[in-house]
């Protein structure tokens, strides 16, 4: 049997050198850049991650792409348009190329003509790793329907995706079950993850060491279950937003919808003991999208302050949604007592006439990422919107030129070194999200993104569902997909109201408990039947 | 040579039936079908997935009449033939196979507008390949006879891999051999080994689905685990639709009882089999014809989509003329888009039948927004909307062709190239899309210069000359355009006219004349005004007195209005009911018949 393979792979081996693509010996050069899908064109890149497929958008018969680090080490020649590189020669290049440049040269040529080589392209390899792990949802762009949601788990090393959480296990028929705003307490070192189930079967699912258990958030007091989550790095504890939400589409405008907020608060949740607490109860600010600072002092968050001149805030707000402009502003939060402090201006987006939500604050406590649009707080769904940082300790601003699009570029996080960000765009043609990651580098500097690599370099292109939600992580999570299920058909516990976690409630501008509640009774929201966030 | 007659008469019937019914390239055109892996693995990631992929792909044949027509008629013929070759017992009872085929030809033709609501695509020809599959398996298993072993191995491989391809059509299979080994132990007296294997069948049909579910393999809600690769069909009104493939299934396992027992299903006697084939075939052909989705307003309102999807509006307006009963509101919608398009609508619209029937369908929708919405939206300018429906449906009922062409054509419009090279990418990969795609690329690479693009687009975009605001339809898509334009100001030519027959149509008289007015200077150039409008301008002077001096009214109309007055004083106390078929035939075709006389009609 021994002798039987070694005499296969004797046979073989002239077949395999004569089908061993060589790097043509003559080129004319052409003084540009190949145009490729996807485009990596330089892009720093981590050591670590995926080979990076793609296919040459070059009319040409015969292609030889040859990458190498310098003329002297390693090479990988690969004959074809479509460009699917050896996971292992990848691996070995990069691991020559760390701290150092990738290059890539693409040969073409028409049938029997000369053979034509594009400009190098130049990738630089940072020497920082990227997080193994990234959680996303996949979804249709779609406005009000939903069907087939997938949370799946990306090995960013590789191609392997798998599905942690799909929805049709939990449905039947027209009884739909949204599943949205997956979130992992601080890259799932903690094994701790909640997500929400909308609908049918509907509740927020919480994880801790593959352990799942159901709650209902939604309590008399608080406008509504909890929406935008944030975990605390280190204690069993959850901000949310809660909001009442809805969506209007734009008749001509190509952003096709508009998803406002006519009401929003901030809650914490004590997963522990299963209570609710008011952070943020002002009348007329609408608060959402919180997140903790990673020593886990500060509480961010995004609010706008909307004073409604008629008593039907919903029309009004659909003449003047472009009148909203969220600026960020943070808590301090106390661990011993549990309370959070008088609110703190961080950054004053509609001072430039902007709006900015998303606030994210880095692993080493410097930077603060957000996303800056024009109006509004969905800035998913504008063109608008881009990434900005700023540096906590100067105060200073600014976009990510190099990271941005002239379309949308939202939702993002840092990886859990602080020298990735990886966030989502619609760049590739302005309705589907992809995500991108960009290097980070310790001077506060961003470097050119680059899509997430995929091992068919087409299948971006033919997917008809978004990425949604992006999240670094570590490790990943323990439970499975059955686990998820089957806890999710368990009743959900309720959650238990305890006032609020101000530490001085009675010197906050709040309103009485009722105008919330109110407040929306009275101003239904519109064309809110099925609401994804 | 009777077999050939049989063949020969079950194809003229068959092919009869589906010229009867809706268009065959509607049914590809709402059948998602790619050639690409990413499309494949993901249909075959279920149990069935594997049979629904090549009944989709066969459906979407059916994009070229003739061949689709051939081939679904060739495979429920094949079937049958098939059938009568796995069991034995036949030809005598070769009657049971026609009648399987006869059930197949009726679960195709019996959609109707379920082909619009079934989330399970192609299932017009799965049920075919299912049953088809199922019987070779279990003709497998009988094959297997005095191997124990042999057959516990194709039990397992039946359960897991046979039910990943095939969904439940292997655990019918199963079902036929479990029902093979029962009859066996019964007849034979064999008890041992025959009863191990039936408690081994019936156990790996039951148990290897809920295994799999457990080794999270099926991502599926766990109720369905025995019905993946089915129809969707529900309960109440939609359970008929079940008949033909529990029908089949029936007849599958009547043919397994009788191999095994060795009875012939037919007499002996000549006269009682000639009985025999005809109440049975004809009682099948009889629930063909009956329960077959033909004619009726499905048939008209697919050939006003295809015309409309073509821009042919004269074949619009003459289905809709010609069309004798009670119409739906989307043929209404339909026949005026197409009266607008031909600049004739102030003219003719009120000439058409109106109405609100109801669609034919055993499961309520919204079928307006549907089937027709996008086409709607898309020709009156509201591109966004379009593109949202569509997006919304693809959501539900997965990336039909249908939807993504739509698409495309609203992203040329809203000068989206990239997007437009996305669903044209998907499209290229497609039997009903592929011509589509060689077409609408030009445009694309083209934009501004495309004939095509002028050809369809140019009058579109006039009616887009209008600002951006946020608003909602709730799905009431006929109701919202008219609101839309009957409450728009200024616009092209186009976009007026829009108003004023939205206006009548509302029967908004304060909208009507202001927009009147504005339109008057064209009117008087012209010399001419439309009959509606001068009716309208009439009916308005008598009951509001508004000045219509000047107005370009001919003498015809003022002589049908005097008419009209003096017949509703002649009849005034005889009610309206009484004066609304009295004044029908002299008068349905104006204005004021409609303003008088149609009321309450429901849009969906």
């Amino acid at each position: 049997m021994r002798h039987l393979k070694s005499i296969i792979y004797i046979c073989l081996l002239p077949l395999a050198v004569a089908c061993t693509p060589s790097v043509p010996k003559h080129a004319q050069r052409v003084g540009r850049n190949v145009s490729t899908t996807p485009c990596y064109d330089d892009a720093t890149l981590p050591p670590n991650i995926a080979p990076l497929n793609f296919m040459v958008d070059e009319e040409g018969t015969d292609f030889v792409t040859r990458l190498y680090v310098n003329g002297n080490g390693g090479e990988l020649v690969l004959r074809g348009q479509t460009v699917s590189i050896p996971a292992r020669g990848w691996k070995r290049l990069m691991e020559e190329a760390k701290g150092d440049t990738l290059r890539t040269d693409i040969y073409m040529r028409q049938k029997g003509g000369e053979w034509k080589l594009f400009r190098t392209r130049l990738n630089p390899v940072a020497m920082e790793e990227v997080d193994p792990y990234i959680a996303y949802r996949l979804i249709e762009p779609s406005y009000v329907s939903y069907e087939h949601i997938q949370i799946c788990l990306r090995d960013v090393t590789s191609f392997k995706e798998k599905v942690l959480v799909d929805n049709m296990m939990l449905t039947e028929g027209e009884n739909g079950a949204c599943v949205n705003c997956h979130s992992f307490q601080d890259y799932n070192r903690t094994g701790r993850f909640q997500a929400h189930i909308r609908q049918n079967y509907g509740g927020t699912m919480l994880g801790e060491g593959g352990m799942l258990r159901k709650v209902n958030l939604k309590t008399d007091q608080t406008l509504s279950a909890g929406v935008y989550p944030a975990w605390h790095p280190r204690l069993n504890l959850i901000a949310y937003s809660v909001n009442e939400t809805g969506q209007v589409f734009h008749t001509r405008d190509t952003q096709k919808i508009e998803v406002l907020d006519f009401a929003s608060d901030l809650i914490l949740f004590d997963v522990d003991r299963g209570d609710v607490y008011d952070i943020d109860k002002r009348k007329n600010e609408l608060e959402t999208f919180p997140a903790w600072s990673p020593d886990g002092q500060w509480l961010y968050f995004a609010s706008a302050r909307y004073e409604p001149t008629t008593s039907n805030i919903d029309a009004e707000l659909d003449e003047n949604y472009k009148q909203l402009k969220y600026n960020i502003f943070r808590r301090p939060f106390d661990e011993q007592t549990m309370k959070f402090g008088a609110k703190d201006t961080v950054f004053l987006a509609s001072a430039l006439g902007k709006s900015a939500v998303l606030p994210r604050v880095s692993p080493d406590g410097q930077w603060l990422l957000f996303s800056m649009g024009d109006y509004g707080n969905f800035h998913i769904w504008h063109k608008s919107a881009d990434l900005w940082v700023m540096n906590l300790q100067s105060g200073e601003a600014r976009p990510l030129t190099e990271a941005n699009s002239p379309e949308t570029d939202s939702y993002h996080s840092w990886s859990s070194n602080g020298r990735w960000i990886l966030f989502s765009s619609r760049r590739n043609d302005g309705n589907y999200t992809r995500l991108y990651m960009a290097y980070f580098d310790s001077k506060g500097q961003v470097h050119k993104a680059f899509e997430l690599p995929q091992k068919d370099p087409l299948s971006g292109q033919r997917l008809l569902k978004s990425y949604n939600v992006p999240e670094w992580l570590v490790e990943p999570p323990e439970f499975s997909r059955n686990d998820f299920t089957s806890s999710a058909r368990h009743k959900a516990l309720q959650a238990n109201y305890k006032g609020s976690a101000l530490l001085s409630p009675e010197e906050e501008e709040t309103g009485d408990e009722g105008n919330a509640t109110n407040l929306t009774d009275k101003f239904p929201a519109p064309q809110s039947s099925r609401i994804d966030y | 040579m009777r077999r050939l007659a049989v063949t020969a008469l079950f194809v003229l019937f068959a092919g009869w039936t589906l010229w009867h019914c809706p268009s065959p390239t509607e049914v590809a055109e709402m059948t998602p079908f790619y050639l690409t892996a990413d499309f494949a693995r993901q249909t075959a990631s279920l149990p069935g997935g594997a049979l629904t992929l090549v009944a989709e792909g066969l459906t979407s044949l059916l994009c070229v009449v003739w061949v689709g027509a051939m081939l679904v008629i060739t495979l429920w013929g094949g079937l049958a033939w098939t059938l009568r070759r796995l069991y034995h017992v036949l030809p005598h009872g070769e009657w049971l196979c026609w009648a399987v085929a006869l059930l197949c030809c009726l679960n195709f033709t019996q959609q109707g507008y379920m082909l619009y609501v079934a989330k399970v695509p192609a299932t017009g020809l799965s049920v075919t390949l299912g049953v088809g599959l199922a019987a070779c398996l279990a003709w497998s298993y009988r094959r297997l006879d005095g191997k124990p072993w042999w057959r516990t191995a194709w039990t397992i491989v039946t359960a897991t891999l046979g039910y990943w391809l095939l969904g439940s059509y292997a655990l019918l299979a199963m079902s036929l051999a479990l029902v093979h080994e029962v009859c066996s132990v019964i007849k034979d007296r064999q008890f041992r080994s025959r009863c191990a294997l039936a408690a081994l069948l019936a156990v790996a049909a039951l148990a290897v689905p809920r295994l799999l579910y457990a080794c999270g393999l099926i991502r599926q809600d766990v109720a369905l685990l025995y019905r993946l690769g089915l129809p969707d069909w529900r309960g109440g009104e939609e359970l008929a639709l079940w008949l033909p493939m529990l029908g089949c299934a029936a007849v599958l396992l009547l043919m397994e009882i009788l191999q095994v027992w060795g009875f012939t299903p037919t007499p002996r006697k000549r006269w009682a089999s000639v009985a025999l084939w005809c109440v049975v075939l004809g009682l099948c052909g009889w629930l063909v014809w009956t329960r077959s989705a033909k004619g009726g307003n499905l048939r008209c309102i697919t050939a006003m989509r295809e015309a409309t999807e073509r821009c042919d509006w004269e074949r619009v307006v003459s289905l809709a003329k010609d069309y004798e009963e009670t119409p739906t509101r989307l043929q209404v919608a339909y026949a005026r888009l197409a009266l607008a398009r031909l600049g004739r609508s102030g003219d003719e619209m009120f000439d058409l039948t109106d109405g609100d029937a109801p669609y034919r369908s055993p499961r309520e929708h919204q079928y307006l927004r549907l089937i027709g919405g996008r086409q709607l939206y898309y020709n009156f300018g509201k591109v966004n909307y379009a593109y949202r429906w569509a997006m919304e449906d693809l959501v539900e009922y997965g990336a039909r062709p249908d939807y993504l062409k739509c698409m495309v054509k609203c992203a040329i419009l809203n000068h989206e190239p990239e997007l437009a090279r996305k669903y044209l990418a998907l499209l290229r990969r497609c039997p009903a899309g592929r011509g589509f795609a060689r077409r609408w690329e030009k445009c694309v690479e083209k934009e501004d210069t495309h004939p095509e693009r002028e050809a369809e687009m140019r009058e579109i975009e006039r009616l887009m000359r209008y600002g951006n605001v946020l608003d909602g339809d709730g799905g009431l898509i006929e109701k919202y355009l008219l609101m839309s334009f009957a409450t728009m100001e200024g616009g092209t030519w186009e976009m007026s006219d829009l108003s004023l027959q939205a206006c009548l149509v509302l029967k908004d008289i304060d909208g009507f004349w202001p927009r009147l007015l504005r339109m008057m200077p064209f009117y008087v150039q012209e010399g001419r005004m439309p009959t509606h409008y001068q009716e309208a301008a009439l009916l308005l002077n008598s009951l509001e007195n508004r000045n219509i001096a000047g107005l370009p009214i001919e003498e015809r109309t003022r002589e049908r209005f005097k008419q009209l007055v003096k017949a509703a004083e002649a009849n005034s106390r005889l009610g309206d009911e009484y004066n609304m078929k009295q004044l029908k035939p002299a008068f349905g075709d104006t204005y004021w018949y409609y303003y008088f006389f149609v009321k309450g009609l429901k849009t969906n």
